[in-house]
């Protein structure tokens, strides 16, 4: 039941992009078509649930233990930026089908703030390994949400009459201020 | 490009190559810590400080990093750096490292402070590159300041804590949640760009 | 094999050189962290018992806790620090109570992400103020749309009774978790 409430919450109430702004760079920049959006989502979703089990894993065996909580910020950073290189690399040895459909968004996901969000948020929420996982996951598919409900707006956007000061980013931050209006609805689902 | 003077390369960041309004770079602590403009001066004074130490060390070491390792070796300086800034608030301004809890450590992928080290800092010297990281902190000032102020007046109708419009006013709760940072930033890019093109 | 030398080289220089700042540098802050959080502890405490003059931890989880207060050598209550969901996200509050947990003295809302406006009312003055004096004896109730009554009552915000409703739950769960604690204790 607790993970349920992490993960509806990660997922709907405190959506990542709509109510914690991470990972707003790749929102704005990759969401105006439905199928790069979709493979960004997933490339996301996939790299912060591997960088949160391995930055809980340094935190709680080695940081912890050790006293050198003060090179949280410094380690979680080298992690991602490690682990992005690595599922890079291993996805165009194994599966070059995978690696076209993501691998131009993988070097993107190292300034992705949501993936240190999630290791930060994580650790600042005092989560177990399993709630950990859950809130990642979560998390990742609320980006991957966001993210793809942007883009289908969008690609209806492109036809619209916009005022032309507005039309690119302006009328982008409008639409999701909106989105992020629509999941307020969403508060109270957990009580 | 290279007759540039330092006075221009500093007044580029504040309105022409802006970081947040123009180039739309650092956009998660810009939403996130406006809802109030306490806050907001926080979050300056941090980014401040860290883009700055950092174009001054990595103006002085980019001739000795090799290339393939130069994206690596600034995420460990940036960093630090963050964590002198974090560790700082926490133990002088515990309220204020309270309010802005995660975004503080989100500093170091903000999109402006890496992108100043690998577009200016690693290639010119070091006076230039300080008055190019102030520019850039003071555009990125002036953006959280003005959407801050924004948000507070129209959301609590306060500046600053102080109550500033009187009873007549009903605060627009909305400004000073999630929804309002992104209206109250689409408006704002939509009057720099009107601005702008109208200057062209 | 030169160029992948100098790579390792740097990289691990960065990495020494960077720990060694962060190591020296939290030496000067880490105490003045610790110290931030007990006062910001203690002052909580105090506004939730009176009288305080020390405290001592009973129990510390990462969703509940208890510490026993003490005014002088005599127990002068205990505070129950509970979260549980609210609105938006979770909600820590701390319930400042008699020795014998019959009264509650009263409430301070520590952590909450609530609506602004509407659910974040139960930081304020005017809405704690009615938690003080409440029955701890039974339940406590929530009342809308008119004044507490009898001493186990409590007051809901206008337009925010899903928040409204959290609180009293959180309270009435960590008033039976920690009264369950102290009697297995013995006291």
């Amino acid at each position: 039941m607790e993970y349920l409430v992490i993960f509806i919450s990660a997922l709907l109430i405190n959506n990542f992009v709509l109510s914690y702004f991470l990972g707003i760079c790749p929102f704005v920049g990759v969401s105006n078509k439905i199928d790069s959006a979709l493979s960004m989502g997933f490339a996301v979703t996939f790299v912060m649930t591997l960088a949160a089990i391995v930055s809980w894993g340094v935190y709680n065996l080695v940081l912890v233990p050790y006293k050198l909580e003060f090179l949280e910020i410094v380690s979680f950073i080298l992690i991602i930026a490690s682990l992005v290189q690595l599922v890079e690399m291993f996805i165009r040895k194994t599966s070059p089908t995978l690696y076209q459909a993501l691998g131009i968004y993988l070097p993107l996901i190292t300034t992705n703030c949501a993936i240190l969000g999630v290791a930060l948020l994580a650790v600042l929420k005092g989560y177990a390994f399993v709630e950990t996982v859950v809130f990642a996951f979560g998390a990742g598919l609320g980006f991957t949400l966001a993210i793809v409900m942007m883009a289908g707006i969008r690609e209806e956007l492109d036809g619209a009459d916009i005022p032309s000061p507005f039309k690119g980013p302006g009328i982008t931050f409008i639409t999701a201020g909106i989105l992020a209006l629509t999941f307020m609805g969403f508060s109270g689902l957990i009580r | 490009m290279k007759e540039k003077s330092l006075g221009a390369e500093f007044i580029k960041g504040l309105w022409k190559e802006n970081p947040v309004l123009v180039m739309l770079l650092g956009l998660c602590p810009t939403l996130a810590v406006t809802n109030s403009v306490n806050n907001a001066i926080g979050m300056i004074g941090a980014v401040f400080f860290v883009l700055t130490c950092s174009s001054i060390m990595v103006s002085i070491v980019k001739d000795l990093v090799p290339s393939q390792v130069r994206i690596a070796t600034y995420i460990v300086i940036i960093a630090t750096f963050v964590t002198v800034a974090d560790r700082f608030l926490a133990a002088y301004f515990p309220e204020l490292s309270k309010a802005l809890g995660p975004y503080v450590p989100l500093i170091v992928v903000n999109c402006i402070i890496l992108g100043r080290q690998e577009a200016f800092a690693s290639r010119h010297g070091l006076v230039e590159s300080i008055a190019d990281a102030l520019g850039m902190s003071c555009g990125f000032g002036i953006a959280l300041l003005l959407l801050s102020s924004v948000r507070e007046i129209l959301g609590n109708g306060t500046w600053m804590g102080i109550k500033i419009v009187k009873g007549w006013f009903t605060p627009w709760q909305v400004m000073i949640l999630p929804a309002g940072a992104f209206l109250a930033l689409g408006v704002l890019v939509g009057i720099v760009h009107f601005l702008m093109d109208r200057k062209s | 094999m030169k160029s992948s030398f100098k790579m390792i080289l740097v990289l691990t220089v960065s990495a020494i050189l960077s720990g060694a700042v962060l190591a020296w540098f939290n030496q000067f802050t880490e105490a003045r962290v610790i110290a931030n959080k007990l006062a910001e502890l203690r002052r909580s405490l105090n506004e939730v018992v009176p009288g305080m003059t020390k405290y001592e931890e009973v129990v510390k989880k990462r969703d509940f806790a208890v510490y026993k207060v003490l005014s002088g050598d005599k127990v002068a209550g205990y505070a129950i620090e509970a979260v549980g969901n609210g609105y938006q996200d979770k909600i820590r509050i701390l319930i400042g109570v008699t020795p014998d947990l019959s009264k509650i003295y009263a409430l301070r809302v520590l952590e909450q992400k609530e609506t602004p406006g509407l659910g974040a009312k139960i930081s304020g003055k005017d809405y704690l103020k009615g938690w003080n004096d409440r029955d701890a004896t039974k339940e406590l109730v929530l009342v809308k749309g008119r004044e507490p009554e009898k001493p186990n009552e409590v007051h809901a915000i206008t337009g925010a009774t899903i928040t409204s409703k959290a609180v009293v739950k959180i309270v009435n769960s960590g008033l039976k978790e920690a009264k369950e604690l102290l009697a297995s204790e013995g006291k």
